[in-house]
């Protein structure tokens, strides 16, 4: 191989293998990690309402901002859970939007809700 | 024999939010709600703990609600705080995806306040394994999900009356099955055998109080 083609290869490579998988864009379709069989369609507002409308945003930036309102909306005061049904619906969207932020490419953000999730190492 | 004193819970009611407790959470397929499920078995088990002071033991049972009314958090547990308890159970319903199974129990952690959580959490092992093994019985494809510690506002130990020198009352919040479920639903609600299974549950905590009051 002619040595200016494989310096090219080569630094292609290095190119792909640097720069990663590229981030979807803000508008890419969304698609939730959870999948309910329950669409009642419960109104906005109360818990299970507000968590299908976060989850049938269309895009990741609709989901991004749809479960930051979920959240400032239902996460209890103080952190005082009246139930596992309502801590069930609060960590999952947690989740959800972890997953999310990744998948925008905003690491700090993912990474910030990761170690509000994480018990690995004894956090409750 | 059994002696002591326990408060029962059932979970949600009425129409409104009041003190941190929503009317209702979880629905299953055919429409049961989850304070309508919850108030049934309350009052089962209250019949069957009564039904076993007769062959002796010595079991005083109070209810945070007999209707379908809602108590703030903070009011249900002052129930066990002002009938000196030694029992608190919190009954509810579990939900979620309509295909997450499995019977909880859930107990307050330390680091939220629990001056007892060792007895906490050994009450609240018996009530979920005996309800585990009622509902396995007649389904097996439930889970065993074990105790788990949960910052829960009804199992707070200020409003309960414990404090760190006295703390007589063991409380736990107990999650049935996940209602949501198709199979759960026929279990629990329109199967033939629905209001069998609602007894057998009832018993199994029953069994489980008086083993813990003894």
């Amino acid at each position: 191989m002619p040595r200016r083609r494989s310096l090219a290869v080569s630094l292609l490579f290095v190119g792909v293998v640097g720069c990663g998988t590229p981030s979807p864009s803000p508008l890419a379709t969304y698609r939730p990690f959870y999948t309910f069989q329950d669409r009642r369609g419960d109104a906005r507002g109360s818990l299970t309402g507000d968590y299908q409308w976060a989850e049938s945003s269309a895009t990741l930036q609709e989901a991004a901002a749809r479960w930051k309102e979920f959240l400032g909306r239902h996460t209890p005061p103080n952190g005082e859970y009246q139930d596992a049904f309502e801590r069930n619906y609060v960590r999952s969207a947690q989740y959800e939007l972890m997953r999310v932020e990744y998948l925008l490419g905003n690491t700090a953000e993912g990474d910030a809700l990761l170690r509000e999730l994480e018990d690995v190492q004894g956090r409750q | 024999m059994a002696k002591g004193i326990i408060v029962i819970d059932p979970g949600h009611g009425g129409t409104a939010s009041v003190g941190g407790s929503d009317p209702n959470h979880a629905v299953s397929p055919s429409g049961m709600t989850e304070k309508a499920l919850t108030l049934a078995i309350g009052l089962r088990l209250r019949d069957a703990i009564l039904a076993a002071n007769a062959a002796g033991h010595q079991v005083t049972v109070f209810m945070t609600r007999v209707t379908d009314e809602n108590l703030g958090l903070a009011a249900r547990a002052h129930v066990a705080r002002d009938r000196n308890a030694d029992l608190f159970l919190s009954i509810h319903f579990n939900g979620f995806n309509g295909i997450a199974r499995g019977v909880e129990a859930f107990v307050r952690p330390a680091a939220n306040g629990n001056v007892n959580l060792a007895a906490d959490t050994a009450f609240a092992a018996k009530v979920q394994k005996r309800v585990f093994q009622a509902i396995k019985a007649r389904d097996g494809n439930t889970k065993d999900r074990g105790v788990k510690q949960l910052k829960l506002g009804v199992l707070d130990d200020a409003a309960l009356g414990n404090t760190a020198a006295s703390h007589r009352c063991r409380a736990c919040l107990l999650e049935i099955e996940f209602m949501d479920v198709p199979a759960v639903d026929q279990l629990l609600n329109t199967g033939p055998n629905a209001a069998v299974v609602r007894s057998e549950i009832a018993a199994a905590i029953k069994d489980a109080v008086l083993d813990e009051l003894t």
